[in-house]
């Protein structure tokens, strides 16, 4: 254990007793960090990040009446392609992000967590009782008045007002018939009669409006984002995973400078050498997070207190600290053991940090990103600690942060089993 | 003396589609308190040899003991045992010389006052006790080497392995090297396994010297012996007046007995001839018989080098290439 913390702590002395290091890594990021926020401090994200498309669901259970299946117009009308010529371009569906949702349970909890700003529900009879407003549609919305959710309120009433003309044209018509003489000698023979009398029955029913909207309790508005603490976590996240990444990888610089077959000639177990080498890293990875997100915490205490006014849990901030510095270390030690040099490590470890961090939601919001790339940025462990991070400068307790830790451990986890399987290939001594 | 180290039908094979072998079947025993020199070119297997030695590298055939403990499968003990100097400069640049040897002491296992003495009398010793508090990045490439080497035997063990220490030496830092290594032999009776390619080296400091070629050991024995044992002439070189020498002349030098060869070059006579301090006096008596005047001679021994050149077919220089 003591030779451990020795080669662990020899890897510290060396990265921090270089002025460089120390003013790249750590004084610059933070520095940057605190000019922005000296410059827009009161600038806010909101949490969920702007989305240019808003996403509603539909839940259509409409089995349809006499008239046709009003329900599938409806859907139809929500997935409306504006490339198609057929759907005028003034047509505002096209902003939608719709999604078919399988139950109303689903649906009004989706919307609950804000993971929906609205959701239709079409009932079974919607279509046969449609002139009886029976059964209308339902839209749900949350408490919050997003404007969105109300603009999607909007669309959907004028989209039963157009069916609702729609019907009125056939009232008319149904009546222009009865005037005509012909039609009247039709109905006077009794052929029209039963027909004419249940349209002109229900066009008198003052009850048919198929649309209802609700609203749901969601308890308080969600929490926005201080751009500052965007920028604190996404500068401290990338500046500790570059640290873990080139840490892991100076295992093969150390080899290439045999300082490391020097450490393996003494009485030094390779597993002590490994694991003292992946310690350092962690150490060095560790000391970086906690300028950037200390230097964010002492400056915002020192102005009297964060302007979003939320209280920070430290635990929060020092566990997920740890779960993001292990995952980015064992990352590094994955990479260390694919390469065959420094250099290569080092370039592969670049080019990793950038792209993961890019889709992990570094340098723009997750939420900005088209549907396959940003499920596949759960992959990354930037999106975990980003949004962890974001969660826990909003007041996140550490039993809400579970999943990311848990996340972020198993990602260490799997990295570290598989980079020490490569590492002791690739370095016979190790 | 009891034999220390012993090597049997050792091999190393770094990659098995290449099918060539770094160390190709060395046995080898080396004796406790002797200097043993393993001489040769670049890429004869020296330094596979001893990474092998100090448990490094796992043989790919035979087995070495270190003190009874088998490299291959007690590798530990065999560290505990040994202290390795490495051709490169295996040092921390960031960190000073008594930071490098504080480090590499507490990987050997010293703690306290043991390794406070170990550090300064290491320093001491190879002349860096002034600069100790320096960081090693400031070091000339000399005082960097004799940083090295101390930094391996800074625990004095019981074995050393010094691989080509004093590479790109000036001759005041390789001297001083040269000294601590005869010191640790003679003065804790360090056993020392030495390689360079060096003959000067190898000749003063060895008790045998072992000439490495392509994986294998083709020689080994004391310098002396290896010289005599080899079928070289000495050479004796008479500078002579009036030249040209005649043929008539030539001719009576390779009449005389042991006389391998005889040539004339640059107003001097080169005769290759054995056992030239018994043969010295005949061939000088033929020179004044034919009425020249000698003005100096040179007898020169065989050398290692010679050796190394007969055995191999190829110089040291050549075979490095």
């Amino acid at each position: 254990m003591r030779k451990l913390l020795l080669i662990a702590w020899k890897d510290v002395a060396l990265r921090f007793t270089d002025p460089a290091v120390l003013c790249l890594t750590i004084a610059a990021p933070l520095l940057v960090t605190l000019l922005i926020d000296l410059a827009f401090g009161d600038l806010f994200l909101s949490r969920g990040i702007p989305n240019p498309r808003i996403p509603v669901g539909v839940v259509n259970s409409d089995q349809g009446g006499e008239w046709g299946n009003f329900g599938d117009l409806i859907v139809a009308a929500l997935h409306a392609d504006p490339s198609e010529p057929a759907v005028s371009h003034s047509e505002p569906f096209d902003l939608l992000d719709v999604r078919r949702i399988s139950s109303e349970r689903e649906a009004r909890q989706l919307v609950r967590q804000e993971g929906l700003v609205a959701a239709v529900l079409i009932p079974p009879d919607f279509s046969a009782s449609w002139s009886t407003g029976r059964s209308p549609m339902e839209i749900y919305l949350n408490d919050t008045y997003d404007f969105r959710g109300e603009a999607f309120a909007c669309m959907i009433e004028a989209l039963g007002q157009r069916l609702r003309t729609a019907e009125a044209a056939v009232y008319a018509t149904v009546e222009g018939l009865a005037q005509h003489p012909h039609s009247r000698a039709r109905l006077r023979e009794g052929v029209l009669d039963e027909f004419v009398a249940e349209v002109a029955f229900k066009g008198a029913s003052p009850e048919s409006n198929p649309v209802k909207i609700k609203r749901l309790l969601v308890g308080p508005p969600a929490p926005q984002v201080r751009l500052t603490h965007y920028l604190a976590a996404a500068l401290g996240i990338s500046f500790t995973g570059l640290t873990a990444l080139m840490g892991s990888a100076s295992l093969l610089e150390e080899e290439a400078s045999w300082t490391l077959q020097r450490m393996q000639v003494t009485p030094t177990w390779p597993g002590v050498v490994l694991g003292g080498k992946t310690l350092g890293t962690f150490l060095n990875g560790t000391v970086q997070m906690v300028a950037m997100i200390g230097g964010v915490a002492l400056w915002e205490r020192w102005q009297g207190g964060s302007p979003g006014g939320a209280s920070v849990c430290g635990l929060s901030l020092v566990l997920l600290t740890g779960a993001t510095v292990a995952s980015a270390t064992g990352l590094g030690v994955t990479i260390a053991g694919l390469a065959n040099s420094y250099v290569q490590a080092a370039n592969y470890g670049r080019a990793v940090v950038l792209l993961s961090g890019l889709l992990g939601g570094i340098f723009l919001p997750v939420s900005l990103l088209p549907r396959p790339l940003d499920t596949a940025s759960k992959l990354t462990f930037q999106y975990w600690a980003m949004d962890g991070f974001l969660k826990a400068a909003n007041g996140g307790s550490p039993a809400s942060l579970l999943p990311h830790l848990s996340i972020l451990l198993a990602m260490a986890s799997l990295s570290f089993l598989v980079g020490g399987m490569l590492l002791r290939r690739r370095t016979t001594f190790l | 003396m009891t034999e220390i180290i012993r090597v049997r039908h050792l091999s190393k094979q770094y990659r098995a589609s290449d099918g060539s072998l770094a160390v190709n079947d060395v046995s080898l025993v080396v004796r406790q308190g002797e200097i043993l020199s393993l001489l040769g070119p670049n890429g004869a297997g020296k330094t596979t040899l001893i990474a092998l030695l100090c448990g490094l590298l796992r043989p790919t055939a035979g087995d070495a003991f270190v003190a009874g403990h088998s490299v291959s499968r007690d590798p530990m003990a065999v560290k505990r045992l040994v202290g390795v100097v490495p051709e490169e400069l295996a040092l921390y640049t960031r960190l000073t010389g008594r930071q490098n040897l504080r480090y590499f002491g507490l990987l050997y296992g010293l703690r306290g006052k043991a390794l406070r003495e170990a550090i300064e009398a290491a320093l001491e010793t190879v002349g860096l006790s002034e600069r100790a508090d320096d960081r090693v990045a400031h070091y000339s490439n000399g005082m960097k080497r004799r940083l090295n080497v101390a930094a391996g035997v800074l625990h004095e063990p019981q074995i050393a392995y010094l691989d080509e220490p004093t590479l790109g030496l000036d001759p005041d830092s390789r001297r001083r090297i040269l000294n601590l290594v005869v010191g640790l032999n003679q003065n804790y009776g360090t056993t020392i396994l030495y390689t360079t390619h060096r003959m000067d080296e190898a000749q003063e400091l060895s008790q045998r010297v072992g000439i490495m070629h392509r994986g294998r050991i083709i020689a080994l024995d004391t310098p002396e012996q290896l010289v005599r044992s080899s079928s070289v002439a000495d050479s004796v070189r008479l500078h002579v007046q009036p030249t040209p020498v005649s043929d008539s002349t030539m001719g009576a030098l390779r009449r005389l007995p042991d006389v391998t060869q005889v040539q004339a070059a640059d107003g001097s006579l080169l005769v290759s001839v054995h056992r030239a301090a018994d043969r010295l006096t005949t061939i000088l008596e033929a020179v004044r018989a034919t009425g020249l005047t000698i003005d100096a001679l040179t007898v020169q021994r065989p050398s290692l080098e010679s050796v190394f050149l007969q055995l191999t077919g190829e110089t040291l220089e050549e075979a490095s290439q």
